[in-house]
C-alpha cells in the first residue's frame, strides 16, 4: 500500500479538467443564448415600434395575397396569382437550374478528373488548364462573363443566327425545334409509361442472366430495344385511332388570339378548352366570304395567337394532328413562339454553375483515383484487363468511397450558389423572395422562408448522398 | 505549451477589453440625450442602447451623432448619382442636405448610403438610415403598417413611361403585345407594368434586375423590346446609353408616381421635423425666399416669411429644431425651385420642364400647409 507522494490527491475543482470542460461549455452556451436573445429582443422591439397597429406580430397572411408582378420563366404564372404561388415558381426555378447543374457538373467533373490522370499528355494538360482557370476565379465574375460577355454578344432577335433547321440563336435566348405531344398524343403517354416499365424489367432480367453466366454488361441495350418496341407499337395504335371533335363556329376574343372551344357535354354549348387537351392542333381561320385568313396551330396550353391578322375572321376549323409534332420556333411579333426556348438568364446561370463546380469535382475525382493503391492497377493489368475496364471495375468503385463525402459538399454548394441568379435576373427563389419582401414588408418571414427552403434542399441532398455513401462504403465483417 | 496557451488567452482578453473600451464611446453619445435611468443600473453596455434608441426620437440620435444618414440612389443622374470621386449629387440628394442643414445646421453632415430598390424599406425599418430620399413612390401598402413607412410631402410628381427603340415600330403600349420588357425589381413600376398590360389584355415577359444600371444595360444590349421606369428616370437613363438617338420614350403615362421621402413609421417627432423642412423648401419658393436674397428677407415684414425664417413664432422649437432651421437649409441648399433647376432644370442635360411640379399658384401641384 504505497502512499501518494502528493499531499492532496484530489486537485481543486478549478484544476480538474472534467470540471473545466463542463464550465467552458456552460459559459459558451450562455454566451450563445445571450447573443440569440439580444438579437431576438432587438427584432421584436423594433417590429413593435414599427407596426403600431399589429403589435409586431409576424403574420404569414401575405402568402395568399395577390402578387401583382410577372415572372419571366418557369411554371406558368399570372400577376393575379398569390405571393405563395410566386414563391413556388421561384422554388421550381431553383430546382430546375440546381438539378440540371448537378447532373452536368458531375459529368464534366468526372470526365475532367479522369482526364487529369490520363496517360494522354494533351488531355491531361487541357483538363489541368480547365480546372485551374475555373477553380481560381470567383463564381460571380464567371457568371457575369457568361451573361454579359458571351450571351449578350449574340446577334439581336432581328438578325437571329439560324442553327440549320434546329432553331435560332439570339441574345434573347436559344429557340429550338422540339417534338411535342399534341391533343391526340396524350393517349400515347400511357404507352410511353408502359414502355419504360418494360425496359426496366427487361434490362434487369438481362443483367441477371449476364451475371449468372459470369459476363459483364448492364442489359441497358436490351431494355432500350424492348421499351422502344412497345412505344412504337403504341404510337401506331394512337395515330390510327386519333380523332378530335370539330367545331365550325368560332368568335375571336381579340382579333388575333383566342382559345379553342369544344362541345364537351355533347349538348351544343362550346366551352374553352385550356386544360392542355387541345395542344398543337392545326387550325385554319376563314373570313366572311369563306376565304382563308390564316393557318396556324395552337400552343401547349390550347391557346393560339396570330400577330397582325389582315382581316376579322369569323369561322375557324381544326384538323386532327398526329400524336407527335415537331414544333418549330417561328417569329411572331417581338419574339419567337413554338419549340422550346432557353433564356439567356437560365443559360448563363447553368453554364456558370456547372463549369465552376465541375472544376472542383474534377479535383475530387482525381484525388479519389489517386487514393487507390498502385497495386490495384498493376494487379488488374496482370489479369489482362484494359485501362477502361480497370477504371470502371476496379478503381472507380474503390475511389467512390473517397469521392462521395466531398462530392456531397459540392452538390450543396452548387444549389446554394444558384442564389447568385439575382445578378443576372433569373427568377430563382431568392430573387422572387426579394421582390415579395419588398412589396409586403415581411422581411423576417421572407428570410425564414428562404432559409428553411435552402435548408430543406441541403438536408435532402445530404440524406440521399449519405445513403449512397453507405451503399458504396467498404462493408467490414 | 500550456504557457503559450495562457499567453494567447491573455492577449485575446486584452484585445477584447481594448476593443470594448474603444467601442463604448460610440453608443454613449447616442444614449446621452435620452433619459439616463438605465445607464447606472444596467452593467451590460450593449443592452440599454437599444431601448434608449426606441424611447427617444431620431432627432436626438441624429443631433448626438452629428451626422444624418440618408438612403439614396446612386445610379440615376439628376436624382441620386455618385461620381468617380464618390461625391453624391442630385435632386434627392439635395433634400438630404436640406434636412441635415435644418437639423444639424450643416448641409455637408450627411452620410449617404446606397438603398437598392429591394432593400430601401428594410434599411429604414431597421434604422440603418434615418431618412430615405430615393425616387420612392408613395403607395398605400408602403405607407401602411405592413411595410411601415411614414411618407414625407411629395417632392416630385412623376408617371411611369416606356422607352423603346425607334426602329421597332412601336408607337404606344398597345403595340407591345408579346414584348419583352426590362424592369427593376422591388419597384412600383414592376407592378404597374403587369397592371397596364393585364388591363389591355397584352402579353409580356418581364426581365427583372436588381438595380437600374443592370436593367438599362440589358435593354441597351437588345435583351428587351422596352425599358420601363418613371419618366424622369427614363430621361435620366438616356444620358447613360450607348446611342440615345436610337431610342424614344412613348407618350403613354402608365401610372401616377408621386415620389416622396420616407422615414420610420414609429417616430412621429422625427417625421414632423423632416416633413416641415421639406414643406419649408416649397414655402420658401412660394414666398420668394432664395439662397441669394435670404439676408434681405430676414428683415422682411411679411409675417409668413418671418415665421418661415424663425424671426418670430418659435416654429423650430415646436419641432424640436433650432428656430432658424429653415435659414440654414435655405442658405446652404436653396429653395425647392433652386434645387429643381440645379439638378433638372434648363442648364442640365435633362432640361425637364416643371410641368405638374410647378407651384400651385403657377398651375402645378406643389402646395404646402401654412407655416403657423
Amino acid at each position: 500500500m504505497a502512499r501518494s507522494i502528493f499531499p492532496n490527491p484530489k486537485p481543486p475543482f478549478y484544476r480538474d479538467t472534467r470540471t473545466i470542460a463542463v464550465l467552458v461549455q456552460l459559459v459558451f452556451l450562455v454566451g450563445v443564448l445571450l447573443a440569440g436573445w439580444f438579437l431576438y429582443n432587438n427584432m421584436t422591439t423594433r417590429l413593435a415600434a414599427a407596426n403600431t397597429t399589429t403589435g409586431g406580430a409576424l403574420s404569414w397572411n401575405f402568402l395568399s395575397q395577390t402578387a401583382g408582378f410577372g415572372i419571366s420563366e418557369g411554371p406558368a404564372f399570372q400577376p393575379e396569382e398569390s405571393y405563395g404561388r410566386a414563391y413556388w415558381v421561384g422554388v421550381v426555378n431553383t430546382l430546375r437550374v440546381g438539378l440540371t447543374g448537378v447532373l452536368l457538373a458531375t459529368v464534366v467533373g468526372l470526365l475532367a478528373g479522369v482526364a487529369r490522370v490520363s496517360n494522354n499528355w494533351l488531355l491531361r494538360q487541357l483538363a489541368g488548364v480547365y480546372v485551374d482557370l475555373f477553380r481560381s476565379t470567383p463564381l460571380l465574375v464567371q457568371l457575369l462573363f457568361w451573361y454579359v460577355g458571351v450571351i449578350a454578344a449574340l446577334p439581336n432577335i432581328q438578325d437571329a443566327a439560324e442553327l440549320g433547321n434546329l432553331g435560332y440563336l439570339t441574345n434573347r435566348g436559344m429557340y429550338l425545334s422540339w417534338p411535342q405531344l399534341t391533343a391526340t398524343g396524350l393517349a400515347w403517354n400511357g404507352w410511353l409509361l408502359g414502355g419504360g416499365g418494360v425496359a426496366v424489367v427487361v434490362a434487369w432480367l438481362q443483367r441477371r442472366r449476364l451475371r449468372r453466366s459470369g459476363r459483364l454488361g448492364s442489359g441497358l441495350l436490351a431494355g432500350v430495344v424492348a421499351g422502344g418496341i412497345v412505344a412504337a407499337a403504341g404510337y401506331a395504335v394512337v395515330a390510327a385511332n386519333a380523332t378530335l371533335p370539330t367545331a365550325t363556329t368560332y368568335e375571336l376574343r381579340r382579333g388575333d388570339r383566342g382559345t379553342l372551344f369544344e362541345d364537351r357535354n355533347g349538348n351544343g354549348t362550346l366551352e374553352p378548352a385550356i386544360d392542355q387537351t387541345l395542344a398543337h392542333v392545326p387550325i385554319t381561320l376563314y373570313g366572311a366570304q369563306d376565304e382563308v385568313v390564316a393557318h396556324g396551330s395552337t400552343e401547349q396550353d390550347g391557346t393560339f395567337r396570330f400577330a397582325d391578322l389582315p382581316a376579322e375572321a369569323v369561322r375557324l376549323t381544326w384538323s386532327t394532328p398526329p400524336p407527335l409534332v415537331l414544333s418549330e420556333p417561328q417569329r411572331q411579333g417581338f419574339n419567337f413562339r413554338g419549340g422550346v426556348s432557353l433564356t439567356p438568364e437560365f443559360a448563363a446561370l447553368l453554364l456558370a454553375l456547372f463549369v465552376y463546380t465541375g472544376a472542383f469535382i474534377a479535383e475530387i475525382v482525381r484525388a479519389g483515383i489517386s487514393a487507390v493503391g498502385k497495386g490495384q492497377w498493376e494487379a488488374s493489368r496482370a489479369l489482362g484487363l484494359s485501362t477502361g475496364a480497370t477504371l470502371q471495375m476496379i478503381v472507380l468503385p474503390q475511389a467512390l468511397r473517397v469521392i462521395i463525402p466531398p462530392l456531397t459538399s459540392q452538390y450543396l454548394n452548387l444549389v446554394k450558389n444558384s442564389s447568385l441568379a439575382i445578378a443576372v435576373g433569373y427568377p430563382d427563389l431568392f430573387n422572387v423572395s426579394r421582390t415579395i419582401v419588398n412589396q409586403t414588408g415581411a422581411e423576417v418571414q421572407g428570410i425564414v422562408l428562404v432559409m428553411a427552403t435552402y435548408l430543406t434542399f441541403s438536408l435532402v441532398t445530404s440524406l440521399f448522398m449519405n445513403w449512397y455513401n453507405r451503399r458504396v462504403a467498404l462493408v467490414e465483417r | 505549451m500550456n504557457k503559450r496557451l495562457t499567453m494567447v488567452a491573455i492577449s485575446l482578453l486584452i484585445i477584447a477589453v481594448v476593443y470594448s473600451a474603444c467601442a463604448a464611446p460610440a453608443p454613449a453619445p447616442a444614449a446621452a440625450p435620452a433619459p439616463a435611468e438605465s445607464v447606472a443600473t444596467e452593467p451590460a453596455a450593449a443592452e440599454p442602447a437599444a431601448p434608449a434608441e426606441q424611447a427617444g426620437s431620431l432627432i436626438d440620435t441624429v443631433k448626438a451623432r452629428g451626422k444624418l444618414i440618408c438612403g439614396v440612389n446612386n445610379q440615376v443622374p439628376g436624382f441620386g448619382n455618385v461620381d468617380a470621386n464618390g461625391n453624391y449629387s442630385g435632386f434627392d440628394v439635395d433634400f438630404c442636405r436640406a434636412v441635415a442643414a435644418g437639423v444639424l445646421g450643416d448641409a455637408s453632415a450627411v452620410e449617404y448610403r446606397y438603398a437598392s430598390g429591394n432593400d430601401r424599406f428594410t434599411l429604414v425599418k431597421s434604422g440603418e438610415v434615418d431618412v430615405l430620399f430615393r425616387n420612392t413612390t408613395w403607395t398605400l401598402t408602403r405607407d401602411s403598417a405592413e411595410v411601415g413607412m411614414e411618407f414625407m410631402p411629395v417632392t416630385f410628381y412623376d408617371g411611369q413611361g416606356m422607352m423603346v427603340r425607334k426602329s421597332s415600330g412601336i408607337t404606344s403600349i398597345a403595340d407591345m403585345d408579346g414584348a419583352t420588357v426590362c424592369v427593376q425589381s422591388g419597384t412600383t413600376t414592376e407592378l404597374n407594368l403587369a397592371d397596364v398590360f393585364r388591363a389591355q389584355e397584352l402579353e409580356f415577359t418581364p426581365v427583372v434586375f436588381e438595380d437600374n444600371d443592370k436593367t438599362l444595360a440589358a435593354y441597351d444590349e437588345g435583351r428587351c423590346d422596352g425599358f420601363t421606369t418613371d419618366k424622369s428616370g427614363l430621361v435620366s437613363s438616356m444620358t447613360k446609353m450607348a446611342d440615345p438617338s436610337e431610342h424614344m420614350i412613348l407618350e403613354d403615362t402608365m401610372s401616377k408616381e408621386p415620389l416622396a421621402g420616407a422615414v420610420f413609421q414609429g417616430d412621429p417627432a422625427w417625421a414632423d421635423a423632416v416633413r416641415w423642412i421639406v414643406n419649408g423648401l416649397i414655402e420658401a419658393e412660394e414666398s420668394g425666399v432664395t439662397s441669394q436674397n435670404i439676408n434681405e428677407m430676414l428683415g422682411s415684414e411679411n409675417p409668413t416669411i418671418k415665421r418661415l425664417l424663425g424671426v418670430e413664432g418659435e416654429m423650430g422649437a415646436k419641432l424640436g429644431l433650432a428656430n432658424d432651421f429653415m435659414v440654414q437649409a435655405l442658405t446652404q441648399v436653396g429653395n425647392y425651385g433652386e434645387i429643381y433647376d440645379r439638378n433638372l432644370g434648363p442648364d442640365t442635360p435633362f432640361n425637364l420642364p416643371r410641368g405638374v411640379n410647378a407651384l400651385w399658384s403657377q398651375g402645378g401641384l406643389l402646395y404646402t400647409p401654412p407655416f403657423r
